[in-house]
């Protein structure tokens, strides 16, 4: 099956399973605040994100 | 999106008028008519006042009327001082994802000192869950943001088309592949991009905060200092980045002029042999450069190493301590210990007292082991060393030399050429010489600038990493750091991680542009033997839209594929799509007025179609839907172009509006009828200047 090319950049760039996890939960919340024009949130957002992941360490 | 009605109240040649776009998706055109001068273009042009503000300075042959209010009455504002402030208006609806919203941009005229003076505002509402119209935004901020989330200004632009804008488009200049990245750059969520990389830059700067203040609160000076550091690096890299793009796009303009110019000499007879042999020439100063460049990167790496040649003072000194210590080679404590346990010394004296008392004294002045031959043996090392790498300096150096002595020699050469073509040849060609002379002083100035912003880039980008690794020792066990450092560096990875996915986006993007463009001129076009490509790899050449003749393109495909061409290309790791896109820049070619039009009418369904496509799934991509309008599409084409034009005109989008004079839609009128829901004719009383609808 053909890789979606988002997967090939993040194992090219070494990420974990946590981190990519983090990451698309991170663009795919941008990508609704951008839809929706209320990206007040998308700041803490990706605070809680980094920190997830590094907590989950 | 979908357009409801446009209303006007005192707007250009509009009295009070309200034209409805009611369109389906059996019928999907609604078509305003009228003869020239009816109306038809100031309404297109009044979609983008209403949500934007326009510039009627921009309309051809209306550069008396630079204002948005009706001309007679401004004309009553200028005579009369004593006039009632005038308004003039013009509402927008559309509908956007199944909710409707009202868009009206008023403008309040009036004299104030003998001068027409005017304020601007807008309101923006839509039709609530329950039916109830919404309180109006009035602050023009938010509702040029608002409005820029459904149709952004530059999607506008690439939807919107009169016949100035379609010629302005296809002319493969600076402004038309600006027009083209905007669109391209909206179309493909760009913005997505831009947005998480903001986001992730803010939280960075948040945690750079937060760990100079642990710093500075521990008072961990060696933390603080790398953090400012830090923070200078990152402001370095960006500027380096920035300039290193600006060097190059104006070195890529400076090439481009050069390449223009030798192009127009080599035309001339008398310029040819001499400028022959410059072009031998350029290509040996490319490699003696290259060389001369190489030699000092190998010299500085070499450099590194070169505080050994600082060290003879140090060995000298070392060696001489060595020499006042009386103490023979080999001679240990361990073997001093073993001669004094003996009845008689080597020497072959009885062991008596004195003898005690001078190997006691050896003792205490004999190291531990025999340091002594090992630090002697070190420093000869060391002096090996330092004479290996005053070898391997001075060898590099003369290869330096040896390749700026090259260049120079070359530069001379080069110069002669010049003085040549400058003395022996017409007026014309020294001209152009001379032009091309101070293009290449330019070029070679930028490039320096650009190859300095790069090594600044790579050199900032080092001390970065250096600089992050010393903040984590100098950081010691603080947990509190610790995780910032941690979070930072996912943050890192997040940041490559856009910017890579973001080239990635594009470049499928475009490629699947491409597709759509292809499509959308074989379906518009009568020429058959045509195709057509916008640019996406080349940056010199990036955004531009070129046609080319298919069986052109196929000659010289077959000619780089004997002349063995193709396989250097394929060994350099280029695409099937980048070939392709080399080959058709060879081969690119202009275009005819007709020609014209097509090729902005399949990039403008291309773009239409691309960005209405479903992407409900998509990651990183949003569906638009946007509607198409244009000011006589029928006009400058013929034939075929004319008939497939009008037969799917329907299929660019889901609501298509079109203004056409009588005439030019009598011509297509039988393809077109079936697709038309709303009809509108515009009619012009010539005595006042206004137009109505009929």
């Amino acid at each position: 099956m053909k890789q979606n090319p988002i997967d090939i950049v993040l194992e090219e760039l070494k990420f974990t399973k946590t981190e990519k996890e983090g990451f698309m939960s991170f663009v795919k919340y941008a990508k609704t605040c951008q839809e929706t024009g209320k990206n007040q949130d998308l700041k803490s957002h990706l605070e809680n994100i980094v920190s997830e992941i590094v907590e989950k360490r | 999106m979908k357009i409801n009605y446009i209303q006007y109240h005192n707007y250009r040649c509009f009295d009070d008028v309200k034209v409805s776009f009611n369109t389906d998706c059996l019928q999907n055109v609604a078509l305003v008519l009228g003869v020239n001068g009816s109306g038809k273009t100031e309404m297109l042009f009044s979609f983008q006042w209403v949500l934007y503000g326009f510039d009627f300075k921009n309309l051809r042959e209306k550069d008396e009327t630079p204002y948005a209010l009706n001309s007679t009455l401004y004309h009553q504002l200028e005579v009369d001082r004593h006039a009632p402030s005038v308004d003039c208006w013009a509402e927008l609806s559309f509908t956007h994802n199944g909710r409707e919203y009202f868009m009206r941009r008023t403008e309040r005229f009036m004299q104030l000192n003998g001068k027409v003076n005017s304020i601007e505002k807008v309101s923006f509402s839509y039709t609530e869950d329950n039916g109830v119209r919404s309180e109006p935004e009035n602050d023009k901020v938010k509702v040029e943001e608002m409005i820029s989330r459904i149709i952004p200004k530059s999607i506008l632009e690439g939807i919107t088309f009169d016949g100035e804008r379609m010629k302005k488009l296809n002319i493969v200049d600076d402004s038309s592949k600006k027009v083209i990245k905007n669109v391209i750059s909206l179309v493909t969520n760009e913005r997505l991009f831009e947005l998480c990389l903001g986001e992730i830059k803010d939280v960075n700067g948040d945690i750079n905060r937060d760990r100079n203040r642990i710093n500075r609160a521990s008072g961990n000076v060696t933390a603080e200092e790398l953090e400012k550091e830090i923070g200078e690096l990152n402001e370095k890299i960006e500027d380096a980045e920035t300039g290193s793009e600006g060097a190059k796009r104006n070195l890529e303009k400076v090439e481009t002029k050069i390449k223009e110019i030798s192009q127009k000499l080599a035309e001339l007879e008398e310029a040819k042999r001499l400028e022959q042999k410059r072009k031998g020439l350029e290509k040996d100063l490319e490699r003696a450069e290259k060389d001369f460049s190489q030699g000092l990167d190998s010299f500085q790496k070499r450099l590194v190493d070169g505080y050994f040649l600082a060290t003879d003072q140090l060995i000298d000194d070392v060696k001489e301590s060595l020499d006042t210590i009386d103490v023979p080679a080999g001679l240990t404590v361990e073997a001093v210990k073993s001669i004094m346990k003996r009845p008689k010394c080597i020497c072959g004296c009885d062991m008596n007292e004195d003898v005690v008392q001078r190997l006691s004294m050896l003792l205490s002045t004999l190291p531990p082991d025999n340091i002594s031959s090992n630090i002697l043996y070190m420093a000869n090392q060391f002096s090996g060393e330092k004479k290996r790498t005053k070898d391997l300096l001075n060898e590099t150096y003369k290869s330096v030399q040896k390749s700026k002595d090259d260049v120079a020699k070359i530069k001379v050469e080069l110069a002669q050429i010049s003085s040549s073509l400058v003395t022996s040849v017409s007026e014309t060609v020294r001209e152009l010489e001379q032009e091309r002379n101070k293009l290449f002083e330019q070029k070679g100035v930028l490039k320096e600038k650009h190859e300095k912003h790069i090594r600044d880039f790579e050199r900032f980008n080092k001390r970065l990493k250096e600089a992050k690794k010393e903040l984590i020792s100098a950081s010691g066990n603080q947990e509190q750091i610790k995780v910032l450092i941690e979070k930072g560096r996912i943050l890192d990875k997040f940041k490559d991680a856009i910017k890579k996915i973001g080239e990635q986006n594009q470049a499928l993007s475009l490629v699947s542009i491409n597709q759509y463009l292809s499509n959308a001129y074989s379906q518009l076009s009568e020429d058959t033997g045509r195709r057509i490509y916008l640019c996406q790899y080349d940056s010199k050449e990036k955004y531009g839209l070129y046609t080319y003749v298919e069986s052109r393109y196929r000659d010289v495909r077959v000619r780089k594929i004997n002349s063995g061409e193709m396989k250097t290309w394929q060994d350099d790791g280029l695409s099937d799509n980048e070939i392709h896109e080399k080959l058709v820049l060879q081969v690119a070619e202009g275009k005819s007025t007709g020609q014209s039009k097509i090729n902005s009418l399949a990039f403008a369904k291309a773009i239409l179609e691309y960005s209405n496509e479903d992407r409900s799934s998509d990651t990183l991509k949003v569906s638009h839907d946007y509607p198409f309008l244009i000011d006589s599409p029928f006009t400058e084409l013929s034939d075929d172009n004319l008939i497939n034009v009008a037969q799917y005109i329907n299929t660019f989008a889901h609501q298509v509006v079109i203004m056409a004079d009588d005439v030019s839609y009598g011509w297509v009128e039988k393809y077109l009828k079936p697709y038309v829901k709303t009809k509108t004719q515009l009619i012009k009383d010539k005595e006042n200047g206004i137009s109505y609808v009929k």
